[in-house]
């Protein structure tokens, strides 16, 4: 029992195994299934982004990965400290333009640097719950194609507290990411333009 | 009656304004719209609308996102779904998810991959605000005439985690809201839409004035019919929404045939978004008292 790529053996207990594991066809590789899980070299290092499938050599867009955590999956409490880090660095840095309010340069210069911390934040979606990734979306919607003119103190400020809100939430759920949606739309963001 | 241009003189004839369906739905499309919208919200103190509103946002637009998402679902790619939004289906038999695909599905993102992540993620986004979207817009507390049940339900969460907007299935023989009771305590105002209709010349009366009309007389010998869901509420729709408005003196909507009606026969202001900007926005004032 060989994976014929990694060359690593099976560490299945035969127990485990089913009279219907086996499955071959054709054109397909030999395919091991336990319990729904297929044996390859993917399942021994889950997290680690490659441009194909270790066992089978298959290619598939690094991306693909991305995707946020099943639902009922636990957060790892390095993801979630990460998180919760980058989240209060954005409310510096949103408190930072509002205090520059009559800076442009500075306000732009604190704006850009929140979308930056964005960016990092929507690369941590892997390791996070589905709603962290859709609230985080929502967050870098707004930026796009604005300039930091478009954005009122009050728009500002009712951002800040949005994100004191996130990061005081170690899992966001639904009932969180709603609340967070209407309150954007009631501060006079509108949270859905991006998909104009 | 007529409409004039609104113009940076206008005032406003009354504090409120009262939202159609289309003005909500009209909120998610482009800037076209949205700041014309915005030019007429800043004349109002405040914005109402009516509770039966959120179940029509949720025919037109929660059911085009629940299509878009399982059209997602199926491609994993947004490039896939939106070529077959173009080129497969039917324009002329689904010319609303023609066109809402346009409104809801966006690019954004480095790769289809994640574009198709991030439209997915919107639109989810969207049907968990379900009919709250509707609700947000505007100052409470809604006008709640009908107490529609199906305003109440919003968007159903499948056990497979699948977000799903149902079309009304409401039967007489389980009455969950009071439509009927609505219908028989303004049965005055219903009559004279239905009067108002039936006098117009013939080119003016719409397929949906012409059902009110029909409608509307049904429900005057049996008010019971209305809490069957197609024959009878669908089609009274947005006379419904108009009777739920009977407070209001200002109106603003995108339909241009039945608002002007019933407006008229109701004694409001009639705010009217035309689709074409170069029209900006229209106002059709009721006569002095």
């Amino acid at each position: 029992m060989n994976d014929e790529s990694t060359g690593s053996g099976s560490i299945v207990p035969a127990s485990a195994w089913k009279t219907d594991n086996l499955q071959r066809s054709s054109s397909r590789p030999l395919t091991l299934v336990t319990d729904g899980v297929a044996v390859s070299g993917d399942a021994y290092a889950p997290t680690l982004v490659t441009a194909g499938t270790r066992s089978t050599g298959a290619t598939s867009p690094p991306a693909a990965r991305r995707r946020a955590l099943p639902p009922g999956a636990t957060i790892s409490p390095k993801a979630k400290h990460a998180g919760r880090a980058i989240l209060s660095a954005c409310v510096d840095d949103l408190s930072r333009a509002i205090d520059d309010q009559e800076e442009s340069i500075a306000r732009n210069n604190a704006l850009e640097q929140l979308k930056g911390k964005l960016s990092d934040l929507w690369k941590l979606r892997a390791e996070r719950e589905e709603s962290f990734a859709e609230v985080i979306n929502m967050l870098q919607g707004l930026f796009l194609k604005r300039r930091v003119e478009d954005f009122s103190n009050e728009q500002l400020v009712c951002l800040r507290f949005s994100f004191e809100q996130l990061c005081q939430e170690s899992v966001i759920d639904d009932e969180i990411a709603n609340s967070l949606t209407i309150r954007l739309l009631n501060g006079g963001l509108d949270v859905f333009r991006e998909i104009e | 009656m007529s409409f004039e241009k609104l113009n940076s003189d206008h005032i406003a004839c009354s504090p409120e304004l009262f939202l159609d369906t289309s003005i909500h739905c009209s909120k998610l499309k482009g800037s076209l719209f949205n700041d014309r919208i915005e030019k007429v919200f800043a004349l109002f103190k405040w914005k109402s609308t009516s509770t039966y509103a959120k179940v029509e946002y949720g025919n037109v637009v929660l059911g085009q996102v629940e299509y878009f998402l399982d059209k997602l679902h199926e491609f994993k790619s947004l490039e896939k779904a939106l070529d077959f939004i173009a080129n497969v289906l039917p324009h002329k038999l689904h010319p609303a998810k023609v066109t809402w695909s346009f409104n809801l599905l966006k690019a954004y993102g480095a790769d289809d991959t994640e574009c198709t992540e991030r439209a997915r993620h919107s639109l989810r986004l969207l049907m968990k605000l379900g009919v709250a979207f509707v609700e947000e817009l505007c100052d409470r507390p809604l006008a709640n005439g009908t107490d529609c049940y199906w305003a109440r339900v919003g968007v159903h969460k499948r056990k497979d985690g699948r977000l799903e907007w149902r079309t009304p299935i409401c039967k007489r023989t389980r009455k969950r809201c009071r439509l009927d009771d609505f219908f028989a305590d303004n049965k005055d105002v219903f009559e004279k839409i239905k009067v108002a209709i039936d006098s117009l010349p013939e080119d003016r009366k719409t397929a949906q004035l012409r059902a009110f009309s029909d409608v509307i007389g049904q429900a005057m010998l049996d008010p019971g019919m209305l809490l069957d869901y197609r024959p009878g509420c669908k089609r009274l729709a947005d006379a419904i929404i108009a009777v739920d408005s009977l407070g209001y003196k200002s109106i603003f909507s995108q339909n241009t045939a039945e608002s002007e009606v019933l407006t008229t026969v109701l004694g409001q202001a009639f705010y009217y978004l035309p689709p074409n900007p170069e029209q900006g926005v229209l106002v059709q004032l009721p006569p002095p008292a």
